[in-house]
């Protein structure tokens, strides 16, 4: 017990920590409940907070390290989820009216490997509506720790703003279109869309089978690792997971960034949705990656103008093939946005739902194929900054969701682990995200080339909401 | 009627229709909401469907029969 404000170690740093039992799971849990409560008041980032189950957890966790017992790098080491994994007895929401009363009987797979690696689970964190396009007035807008009066990003809104501010060490959040990877960007934070496959999906609300993809948020690419570690592999509930049974996240490691073969992606986004002092920060991450790699190209995604109609057809007619028993049960209860993308979805015809499958097939042999010149990617994860918080509803319109996705979605259709890390600021001082892509089951090169920006451009942390005056930003039912 | 308002017209049925599916009676705002997601989904069906798929699409491994044990 040798640091009286343990939250703001790295997971990592906190692992050493306690397996050398100078931090104790209690001590470092009951500091995260603290500032949980002091501080989430302006941020709103739990739907749930489970602090009698978080101190359970955490006496037993320390009681089997005062017994030699250490399961590994999440021994004792307190987490928030989105409220979108189901977790046996605890109410998961999926930020929706529809689901407000819902607690699961069992828990979602990468909940209970995050159980058996000794995790303490703090609570459940807020969340676009089903992971979709708007967040819903009853739970109200997570808010960005960087600017209190700014959105986090969807949909894992609430694991972003949870992380960066410092209330757990790491979350899991579900990208669909980028909804791990646009709130890590938009917070400061590590975000990763692990290989398509790479981890299980069972018990986790979908939102499309065909795009959505489970990871962790972090606050560095070192974490993220350890995080991934506890929650990849085969599963027998999730048959997507199969496919990568002797693929675990670690093939086509690279070995040395001295040799590494780095393509930067050639715009392919609407100029006008694109900040340019964004994409001088991106520009600046890149310098930095120049000065590390062996070779710097540029390269062209191909088939870009069909990524995102080949996306929204997947995604519309998957979700709402999933909502359609609720939709007839529970319409009014969708906020306008989401009931209306579901709506649209109903309308999908299915041939145009067979050729966007057929599109996103050709996509992804051709984006593959570049890794044959190269063996990462790199492009802005966001084009701009996070929009003001009292207009995350507007930020869920359908036309905003387009604009958004541009850069994120190409990864969602071809299944190749991306990672958004931290590039720098803006001006107005907020975070900027560089994606680094790789081709299938290369998760740990994205990483290991996240961990190399981080260490040549480390963010700091944002302000310490703890220490300032409340903010009532929304609260849940 | 021109090939945009032939689509709107389109997209208005259309959604109508979906709305139907579930039993779901829109406003008039809502429905004209609605209808401009199904006018980009038609617009999104053009685009898809104007691309050049290669000769051996689908790939064998989508063949059911490739997919037997």
């Amino acid at each position: 017990m040798t640091d009286p404000s343990p939250t703001r170690l790295s997971l990592a740093d906190l692992s050493r920590e306690i397996r050398a039992r100078r931090v104790s799971p209690v001590e470092v849990t009951r500091a995260c409940l603290e500032r949980i409560e002091r501080t989430d008041r302006r941020l709103n980032a739990f739907v749930t907070v489970t602090a009698d189950r978080a101190l359970d957890d955490a006496r037993r966790a320390e009681d089997e390290l005062m017994h030699g017992r250490w399961r590994g790098p999440l021994h004792g080491v307190p987490l928030a989820l989105k409220d979108i994994f189901a977790t046996a007895g605890i109410r998961t929401t999926c930020g929706s009216r529809v689901l407000r009363d819902w607690v699961p009987s069992t828990d979602a797979t990468v909940v209970r490997r995050l159980a058996e690696a000794g995790a303490v689970l703090l609570g459940k964190l807020n969340m676009s509506e089903f992971a979709f396009g708007g967040i819903h007035p009853d739970y109200g807008p997570p808010r960005n720790p960087w600017d209190p009066s700014r959105f986090t990003g969807g949909s894992s809104s609430g694991s972003a703003a949870a992380v960066a501010a410092g209330l757990c060490f790491g979350s899991l959040g579900t990208d669909t279109g980028g909804s791990i990877r646009g709130p890590a960007a938009h917070c400061g934070i590590v975000g990763l869309k692990p290989t398509y496959g790479a981890v299980s999906r069972a018990g986790v609300v979908p939102l499309s089978w065909s795009l959505d993809h489970v990871g962790p948020m972090a606050r560095t690419a070192e974490d993220a690792a350890i995080l991934l570690d506890a929650i990849a592999g085969p599963d027998p509930l999730d048959p997507t997971t199969r496919q990568t049974m002797a693929a675990p996240p670690s093939r086509g490691a690279v070995e040395r960034l001295d040799q590494l073969r780095v393509g930067v992606v050639a715009a392919f986004w609407d100029p006008q949705d694109a900040s340019p002092e964004f994409l001088n920060v991106v520009r600046g991450a890149v310098q930095v990656l120049e000065s590390v790699a062996g070779e710097v190209v540029e390269v062209s995604l191909p088939h870009a103008r069909e990524v995102v109609p080949a996306w929204w057809t997947l995604c519309l007619a998957e979700a709402a093939a999933y909502h359609r028993s609720f939709l007839r049960d529970h319409l009014p209860d969708y906020c306008a946005t989401v009931r209306e993308l579901l709506l649209a979805g109903l309308a999908v015809p299915a041939a145009q739902y067979v050729q966007a499958r057929r599109v996103q097939r050709l996509i992804t042999r051709q984006v593959g194929a570049l890794f044959e010149q190269v063996d990462v990617l790199v492009l802005p994860t966001m084009l701009r900054e996070a929009p003001p918080a009292e207009a995350a509803a507007a930020s869920g319109s359908w036309e905003a969701l387009r604009r958004r996705i541009q850069p994120v979605a190409p990864f969602n259709l071809t299944g190749m682990p991306a990672v958004s890390v931290p590039a720098g600021r803006t001006a107005s001082g907020l975070p900027v995200g560089l994606q680094v892509v790789g081709p299938h089951h290369a998760d740990r090169t994205v990483l290991a080339v996240a961990a190399a920006v981080q260490q040549a451009a480390p963010l700091p942390p944002p302000p310490d909401l703890a220490a300032e005056p409340t903010h009532n930003g929304g609260r849940a039912p | 009627m021109t090939a945009q308002s032939d689509r709107d017209f389109r997209a208005r049925e259309i959604a109508a229709a979906a709305a139907q599916q579930v039993g779901a009676t829109l406003d008039p705002d809502a429905l004209d909401r609605l209808a401009a997601l199904v006018a980009q989904g038609l617009a999104d069906a053009e685009v898809l469907f104007a691309v050049a798929l290669p000769p051996d699409d689908p790939p064998a491994a989508d063949r059911p029969q490739d997919a037997l044990p």
